[in-house]
């Protein structure tokens, strides 16, 4: 159940926060300027869903293994 | 401290242990009789009010991070008269009003996604066997300071945590009947609530459902399990009757942690409402003391 948990809610709410909030902003501006132009590039043509859907899967797929969300 | 209530303290020690029972049964009989309407009318109050807040978030009407602290102070606030159902309060079985104290029980917990039957399992055997490594429920609740108690309980929600292995631990023990109807209940509520999550997050609303249910309930088990299970029993190293419980001064006062400063009067004598239980400790606090439990100074 964490997997499910991870990916069709922890992923697109970490979207939602990413496009809908500022929270993640001095994250993304840092690293917009720490990271080299083409990676830059590169990141902004992925969907940001399927990033964080990603991310929240795999979350999910360690909280199922290891017993704990923290 | 009157120089009457000194006076009754001063009996109250030479009193003889039958007659501190007696004592204590009388001021316990007094509050235990008749209906409590404030803990009628709390459920019911906190339910709509949390409810009530997905409408207006949704249509845009309140914003999420306003209604965030509510939804908090909601589900919260939404276990104890569920706990009052658990020890009959409202209305014991075979009376008229039984069905009011079963609803309220089941639909207090809905905002806290638990079920009423491993709550009411789970707690009455907490009640038999308090700070018994073996056998409380809630044993693992025990942390030796403030801080490594609420880090257990922000791990309460984990997949494997060491409550919810605790529970299951209790349920196999019980009547397998009312253990089955008890882990039914508890999958059931747990599908809708992720069948909620999950639809609020396809419809482009999970930021909502974070702050209205997720966040505040992650919270709200801190704070319960804090209040409700850590401080009345720490340090939890002794057992019986008027030792395994305390009383104890607290910053949040009686209302901030939610009656449990005299939770040890709830241990004793379980069927009095919360909202009576301040009131019948400070008329047990002699009596108490003279059974030397620890009340922490409160109302000294």
């Amino acid at each position: 159940m964490p997997i499910w948990y991870g990916l069709f809610f922890i992923g697109p709410l970490l979207a939602e926060i990413t496009l809908r909030t500022s929270i993640f902003t001095p994250a993304l501006d840092f690293l917009g300027n720490t990271l080299p132009i083409g990676v830059i590039g590169t990141v902004e043509t992925l969907p940001v869903y399927g990033i964080c859907i990603t991310i929240g899967g795999t979350y999910g797929l360690i909280a199922q293994v290891t017993g704990r969300w923290i | 401290m009157t120089q009457a209530k000194i006076s009754d303290a001063h009996d109250i020690a030479k009193m003889s242990e039958e007659e501190l029972n007696r004592l204590e049964r009388e001021i316990a009989r007094r509050h235990i009789e008749g209906l409590s309407w404030f803990m009628v009318f709390w459920p019911f109050a906190n339910l709509i009010c949390w409810l009530s807040l997905w409408p207006l978030v949704l249509t845009g009407t309140l914003s999420a991070w306003v209604a965030f602290p509510i939804a908090f102070f909601n589900i919260s606030y939404s276990y104890l008269p569920s706990h009052e159902a658990q020890h009959d309060i409202y209305a014991r079985p075979g009376d008229k009003l039984r069905w009011l104290n079963e609803f309220i029980g089941h639909a207090s917990v809905i905002p806290l996604v638990s079920s009423y039957r491993v709550l009411k399992m789970t707690h009455l055997e907490h009640h038999k066997h308090t700070n018994n490594p073996d056998l409380d429920p809630d044993y693992d609740s025990h942390a030796p300071s403030a801080l490594a108690a609420i880090w257990k309980a922000l791990k309460v929600r984990n997949p494997e945590s060491e409550q919810l292995l605790s529970y299951q631990k209790t349920l196999d023990r019980l009547d397998p009947e009312q253990a089955g109807l008890a882990k039914r209940d508890g999958i059931i509520i747990n599908l809708t609530y992720l069948t909620v999550l999950f639809a609020m997050a396809a419809t482009g609303h999970a930021l909502e459902a974070f702050l209205l249910w997720v966040l505040p309930l992650a919270l709200a088990l801190v704070y319960i399990r804090f209040f409700l299970a850590w401080a009345p029993h720490h340090p939890g190293h002794e057992t019986g009757r008027y030792r395994d419980t305390r009383a104890f001064k607290s910053l949040f006062g009686v209302i901030g942690t939610m009656g449990m400063t005299v939770h040890i009067v709830h241990h004793l004598h379980p069927r009095i409402p919360l909202d009576r239980t301040p009131a019948a400790f400070r008329e047990m606090r002699p009596i108490l003391q003279a059974r030397n439990c620890d009340l922490g100074g409160l109302y000294e």
